[in-house]
């Protein structure tokens, strides 16, 4: 059963167009000209209850948009939006009841209360029958491990702490679908990975739908069973994250600092994409080779000093997709 | 009534959050009477030179500026939310306000209680008594109902204001400086009878009905006018309402145009 | 000095290109000048209510006043921005930047704050002069020798006035919340320096207290200059005054910047 339905919608901005120089400011303010951008382009997809989905793009490409327009923020310019059989814009506050938000940049907590105050408030704010409510906290404090600083101010937290919280706030009155803006930027490995643990569990057993935005491909790996991927305003994939991270999510970089520049370079289990003195870029299957058998193989050889390990990029990821479909 | 509870909590969330701020909370208190006293000692000093202002002496413009002061208090207790909200747009904090079940409007209130507005009605109702132990105004039943409505309209119109201001932010990016100019124009300038003012202003000044703030319910207890025009005093209510609906709708409306364009 | 005028060039340069290339900078821009009209504008309407109101009792003449009135809030810039840059910035703990650089943090703020003074001169106060002339037809000054003694004495309260704002900064460093000192600043400031009332109205007890004070040359006295109302001995006496007042703000400063410095190389900050 679809829970959310997005048909043929399209959003457009008029904006007002900057002219350069003090002519053109004087022109600006009597004169303005307006430029017509296209934020999304007739995109269409539909979700199920219990999917958990993966939701990306570059910034810029559309995604909060989309995202805004689902949460019932912004209305879109043609087409539909409906969620659990609503229009979110039009029949906003009865939308609202249903779902939960977490914005990674922007806090929903009360700054001077402790966790378990501004757990309360949001228990009055969906109005949740007490005993559904007890379960909820408690599970949520089992689950992430809130009993730590349940009863410590939000501004004395960690940013790990805090977005744990922050995510469990928004699963308090058992929304069906919950919406998670960039919930993992800036946290250590542990705190995403305890995020990405709870997350996976809460869709199993809830079956609570998940829509997750982020910029981070593990993330997606590691909760989501689909993948949408936006670029500059269109829906360019739409499909399962194995099969994605199967086509095009298996190329790892690995950047190698040598002792001193090496001549003629190369290894049998990757191709060399770059090289700038002693530093080299080499290009490798994850599900081919592993980065330690890279290193080793290198150093059996070479004098390595350092490595580093990057994760890909969303932009490589979406350029391997354009070019796939042209 | 559910949402008489949901405000009540958190009010009383914002006193105990409050109480760690002390020492600012008291310092506060002082540098708004202090400046209320500084504008006072002001116009002592003009009409210690000129006797009066258009008739009115010092004890009956302090009583018009004890209108201000009195609903500008116990309007910003409640509607402090309201007072930065260019801000709150601006960091994307409305759009929160906008996923949650309940009016924005709603949301905004309960969002922050000022309580250093002991403050201005600590200070109005310091001029009240210290003006009407000069002005010797007898209070029959009308001049009682006329205070209480000059208060409660001048509180409606505050509110109104504040929130036209924020319905602008929806518009034009900053409007603190809006806000700023709207709080100095009635604490400055409409806290003397409008007739200082020439006929152009003074009818803005009561179409746009923000001299129904302090100028027109003032003048309606002390009787002071001439020609006649100050009888609508009397009905202060009416306009404020009349304002409130008025910028209720453009609020709505705005909200409207912000899902259009967004931030 | 090199250091000085380098820092107010590229500030300008800054100030400019925010103007030119920021929609907001320019909607606040024309908000700004609409209103400061439209206090003008009624301020003057008052006055000349009360004026025409107590024939017996004026002073000066109409345009006199009027011209007060008029230029009062071009004078009157107490405020300045860079008090509320140094708040943040020890709220942050950036200001541990500005401690380690190779210039005085007094001078550097100096030279900050004149850059925006002349961006501002600029494109705010000389149009807003020029449209309250057109509008409300003040005076214009009555000899030359009189603007050149105007522009003097505007460039001394600019010193005093950057030495109050000065000391008030870096109260930020005790005080952290400068709100309220801010207001009870600008508040006695514009009280005593005839910006809300003209001095000329004050009671005689307080005038000659008022004369004393260093606030008095920072709003009164220019626009006494700019009317001709003030002889050449009076105005000597009037800078000798101001620079004395100068020179006592100036030394609280740096004797509080004296401390401020000791009690970090102590405690760290």
């Amino acid at each position: 059963m679809d829970i959310i339905q997005v048909e043929n919608v399209s959003k457009s901005y008029l904006r007002k167009d900057q002219r350069e120089g003090t002519l053109g400011g004087l022109k600006d303010l009597f004169k303005p000209v307006w430029v017509q951008k296209d934020a999304v382009k007739n995109i269409n997809f539909s979700i199920k209850l219990g999917d958990s989905v993966g939701y990306i793009g570059s910034n810029g490409s559309g995604k909060s948009t989309t995202i805004k327009m689902l949460t019932g923020i912004l209305t879109p310019t043609e087409g539909r939006v409906l969620v659990n059989g609503l229009e979110p814009y039009k029949d906003r506050m009865k939308n609202a009841k249903n779902i939960g938000v977490v914005f990674g940049q922007r806090t929903q907590l009360w700054w001077d209360l402790a966790i378990r105050e501004s757990f309360e408030l949001f228990k009055h704010i969906y109005r949740v029958p007490d005993n559904v409510f007890k379960l909820n906290k408690e599970k949520m404090i089992e689950l992430l491990r809130l009993d730590e600083f349940y009863s410590t101010p939000v501004r004395q937290l960690s940013l790990g702490q805090r977005m744990r919280a922050e995510v469990a706030a928004a699963f308090l009155h058992s929304p069906s679908i919950v919406f998670l803006d960039e919930p993992t930027i800036g946290l250590d490995v542990v705190a995403k990975e305890q995020i990405r643990k709870f997350l996976r569990e809460i869709n199993k057993e809830h079956k609570t739908t998940i829509i997750l935005t982020t910029h981070d491909m593990d993330d997606i790996e590691q909760v989501c069973e689909r993948l949408l991927l936006i670029n500059s305003g269109e829906l360019i994939y739409d499909g399962f994250v194995r099969g994605f991270m199967d086509d095009f999510g298996n190329e790892r970089v690995i950047t190698v600092h040598f002792e001193e520049p090496i001549q003629n370079i190369y290894t049998p289990f990757g191709t060399v994409h770059s090289q700038a003195g002693n530093i080299v870029k080499i290009i490798f299957e994850k599900s081919a080779v592993s980065a330690p058998k890279i290193l080793q193989d290198l150093s059996a050889r070479y004098p390595v000093i350092d490595f580093q390990l990057e994760e890909p990029k969303i932009e490589h990821l979406v350029r391997q997709v354009y070019e796939i479909r042209s | 009534m559910s949402g008489l509870r949901l405000y009540i909590r958190s009010m009383i969330l914002q006193v105990r959050s409050s109480q760690q701020y002390r020492f600012n909370y008291f310092l506060t208190i002082f540098t708004v009477v202090f400046h209320y006293a500084v504008q006072l000692f002001a116009i002592w000093l003009t009409l210690s030179h000129y006797d009066n202002i258009r008739g009115w002496n010092i004890y009956e413009i302090s009583f018009i500026y004890m209108f201000f002061v009195l609903s500008y208090g116990i309007m910003i207790t409640f509607f402090a939310g309201f007072r930065d909200f260019s801000v709150f747009v601006r960091n994307g904090d409305f759009d929160i306000l906008l996923v949650r079940p309940h009016s924005t409007l709603f949301q905004v209130l309960c969002g922050r209680l000022e309580l250093t507005s002991i403050a201005q009605i600590a200070s109005g109702i310091v001029l009240f008594v210290w003006c009407n132990y000069h002005l010797h105004i007898e209070w029959s039943l009308k001049n009682i109902f006329l205070l209480i409505q000059g208060i409660v309209g001048a509180s409606i119109i505050q509110a109104s204001l504040l929130l036209f201001w924020s319905s602008l932010s929806f518009w034009i990016v900053d409007t603190s400086a809006l806000v700023r100019f709207g709080w100095t124009l009635n604490s400055n300038y409409l806290t003397y009878p409008i007739e200082v003012f020439n006929k152009t202003a003074k009818w803005i000044f009561t179409v746009f009905p923000i001299a129904f703030i302090s100028y027109y319910p003032a003048n309606a207890i002390l009787n002071k006018d001439e020609n006649g025009f100050g009888f609508i005093g009397q009905f202060t209510i009416l306009p404020s309402i009349l304002f409130f609906a008025l910028v209720f709708l453009f609020w709505l409306y705005s909200i409207r145009h912000y899902n259009s364009t967004g931030n | 000095m090199r250091e000085i005028s380098k820092s107010v060039k590229s500030n300008l340069i800054i100030a400019r290109q925010t103007f030119l290339n920021s929609m907001v900078f320019r909607t606040n821009y024309i908000i700004d000048i609409v209103v400061d009209l439209i206090f003008v504008l009624l301020s003057i309407m008052l006055w000349t209510t009360i004026f025409k109101d107590n024939p017996s009792q004026n002073i000066t003449s109409l345009a006199t006043l009027i011209t007060y009135v008029g230029l009062t809030k071009i004078v009157a810039q107490i405020d300045m921005k860079f008090v509320w840059d140094i708040q943040s910035r020890i709220l942050s703990g950036e200001i541990a930047i500005e401690l380690v650089r190779p210039i005085k943090l007094r001078t550097y703020l100096f030279a900050q704050e004149l850059g925006r003074y002349f961006n501002n001169l600029l494109i705010k106060t000389i149009p807003l002069y020029v449209l309250i002339y057109f509008l409300f037809g003040i005076d214009l000054p009555k000899s030359f020798s009189a603007v050149l003694l105007f522009i003097l004495s505007i460039f001394l309260s600019y010193i005093l006035l950057f030495n109050l704002n000065y000391i008030t900064a870096l109260a930020a460093f005790w005080i952290t919340k400068l709100f309220s000192l801010s207001v009870f600043k600008d508040q006695t400031i514009r009280l005593l320096s005839g910006a809300i009332v003209p001095l000329w109205f004050f009671p005689d007890w307080l005038f000659s207290i008022t004369k004393y004070l260093p606030f008095a040359g920072i709003v009164f006295l220019p626009l006494n200059i700019y009317l001709g109302k003030v002889s050449t001995t009076e105005t000597i006496e009037a800078f000798m005054l101001q620079i004395i007042w100068i020179l006592i703000t100036t030394f609280i400063g740096s004797m509080m910047w004296k401390k401020i410095v000791s009690n970090l190389a102590i405690n760290g900050g």
